[in-house]
């Protein structure tokens, strides 16, 4: 029997008074806490800090893992609570695990160029990781624009990394013709790469907002039920809210940089991405690969992912497909066991 | 009811004015915005009010200020102070781009192209509204007596496909190439603006500046680089002195 709308307002406010009042309480006077697994800081360059997660007490494996996650938004979506924990999960199973956060640029870092950060930033946490934990190489694990950082930096210095793991990582950014790259494809980059200053992390945020305008705006704040029922929902909810408002500014160059050369000409998938000169082949990475794609992700499609199987051996190449978009599918409870299953079957 | 109504209003007034963390009153604010703005949806629905199509406004749903009452807030994105992470508030940039207007040429020209990107796109977010509605109202007129959390559902597919449509067409593209072009034309403008009073007060140009910050940039590279190959010859000569032990 279809509701009234009276009945609906009705509703809306017995559960807005309860959300209010659950906010009020005196259990709630600080926000949830995030990323709180207990870490050392192992190393800092200017805003960049090295973490090294503390191990569980389970048998621990010799190689190490590098996660890297993007310059947008913040690096503790890998740790978000207790339970939607990559890296829980990750050290549950004896993995050492070892995080880059690339902080908070200002001003004085708008120089900063993707070399800088590739063969730069990357490069000397790798040395740093490999000498924390005495081993010759390392296994990489990069997130979304991590993962490009990652592929590129494999690319580039092959004999540092014994396996790489990409997860929901874009490679044919022109694969489905998505907003931003139809967007970018006519703006001169000459006049961005001499105006820049850094990116606002708000224009950033609004951007991402903007690929679902209705849903991401409107449809999630309507219905609160499901909040209110449930303290662990709720404290979920404020999580990510925490998270999805927290978006560093992005520095100019790179920024610029990785619009022009990765959103409108697409090198890295066309095999003519150059970093310092050099030029970065996907077909020169010689470990194996392992690619973990969301099969509901709006921000990096599917078919965008799956383009690296294209540059990869076949015998070096797997992929494995996770039911979420592009956040679940790391921290969905739905997704995570998967996702650490597969992990645990690639890197051994 | 009305006992209720005031109570849901004394609570909220109550909690934005306690002590709880701002960002819980975000939240709540967030919740009360859009809780108000489907109770007014379904009334319109509900009573076949005129007027639908604008709950399908774009920079609206997006958290701006309508395009006819301030386009100012679109460009704050654009022109965020460099130094801190302080936001311009509207009257400083209206400050700024009224001195801007009384220079000749073309800043004023930069500011025209603006202004009409946004006019273009104004036009098309009026085309995503008017099609969204009527993608509602073929939905709405498949289904018999739908409920609130169906029209709701309508609303939100009619106004996604009615946006995922729009947003490939070439004049959309094109009248956000128009405004990212002319926004960027207008911030260069806005460097020669500033190194100009810049040079009449005799403080370093924008060039210089930026030449300081690329030899800040510069040192701190060399620096780390020295750093890491320092710790890792350290590291070697342990390694030595280990198995010469």
């Amino acid at each position: 029997m279809p509701t009234t709308t009276q009945e609906t307002n009705n509703s809306w406010q017995k559960d807005f008074i309860t959300l209010i009042k659950q906010l009020s309480h005196t259990d709630r006077q600080s926000l949830p806490a995030v990323g709180s697994s207990p870490k050392e800081l192992i190393y800092k360059e200017n805003k960049l800090q090295l973490f090294h997660y503390k191990p569980l007490g389970v048998k621990q494996k010799k190689t190490p893992i590098l996660l890297t996650y993007a310059l947008v938004n913040r690096p503790y979506i890998t740790d978000l609570e207790p339970k939607r924990s990559l890296v829980q999960g990750l050290l549950e199973h004896g993995y050492p695990v070892y995080l880059i956060d690339w902080g908070y640029p200002d001003s004085s870092d708008k120089l900063t160029r993707l070399n800088d950060y590739i063969n730069g930033y990357l490069h000397r946490c790798v040395q740093h990781v490999k000498r924390h934990a005495k081993r010759k190489k390392i296994d990489l694990l990069g997130i979304c624009q991590g993962g490009v950082f990652s592929l590129c930096y494999t690319a580039l210095h092959p004999d540092e990394i014994r396996k790489l793991i990409t997860l929901v990582t874009p490679v044919d950014f022109h694969a489905q013709n998505g907003p931003f790259s139809t967007w970018a494809a006519d703006l001169d980059h000459h006049n961005l790469l001499t105006t820049c200053g850094n990116i606002p992390g708000q224009l950033i945020n609004q951007l991402f907002k903007t690929l679902k305008p209705f849903q991401l705006n409107r449809e999630k704040y309507r219905q609160f039920d499901h909040l209110v029922n449930k303290k662990e929902n709720l404290d979920t909810f404020l999580r990510m809210e925490q998270w999805l408002n927290d978006a560093p500014d992005l520095t100019g160059y790179a920024a610029n940089e990785f619009w022009v050369n990765f959103y409108q000409q697409n090198y890295l998938h066309k095999g003519k991405l150059e970093i310092d000169g050099q030029p970065v082949k996907l077909s020169a990475i010689t470990c194996p690969v392992h690619n973990v794609y969301a099969t509901k992700d709006h921000i990096v499609p599917p078919k965008s992912t799956r383009a690296l199987s294209q540059h990869i051996k076949p015998s070096l190449y797997s992929e494995c497909a996770l039911n979420g978009g592009h956040i679940g599918a790391f921290i969905s409870l739905k997704t995570q066991q998967a996702l650490i299953k597969s992990l645990h079957h690639f890197i051994g | 009811m009305t006992t209720e109504k005031n109570e849901y209003a004394t609570q909220f007034q109550d909690f934005i004015n306690s002590n709880v963390p701002d960002e819980y009153k975000e939240v709540i604010q967030h919740f009360q915005n859009q809780g108000l703005f489907y109770q007014q949806l379904l009334k319109k629905i509900n009573n076949d009010e005129p007027g639908l199509s604008d709950f399908w406004n774009l920079p609206q749903t997006l958290g701006f200020n309508t395009l006819s009452d301030g386009q100012l807030d679109w460009l704050q994105l654009y022109f965020p102070q460099d130094t801190d992470q302080e936001k311009l508030n509207s009257s400083s940039l209206q400050a700024f781009l009224k001195t801007l207007t009384d220079l000749p040429g073309q800043l004023q020209e930069n500011i025209r192209d603006i202004q009409s990107a946004l006019q273009k796109m104004n036009h098309l977010y009026a085309t995503l509204s008017k099609s969204a509605l009527e993608q509602f109202e073929a939905l709405k007129n498949k289904c018999t007596d739908p409920s609130d959390e169906q029209l709701c559902q309508f609303w939100l597919t009619a106004g996604e496909t009615a946006f995922s449509e729009i947003s490939q067409t070439p004049d959309y593209i094109e009248a956000h190439q128009k405004f990212m072009k002319s926004a960027h034309q207008l911030k260069a403008a806005q460097f020669n603006f500033f190194d100009t009073f810049a040079h009449l007060l005799g403080l370093p140009s924008q060039q210089t500046m930026n030449d300081l910050q690329k030899g800040l940039h510069t040192l701190r590279i060399e620096f780390a680089e020295y750093k890491e190959q320092t710790e890792a010859t350290i590291d070697e000569l342990q390694q030595t002195i280990c198995r010469l032990k």
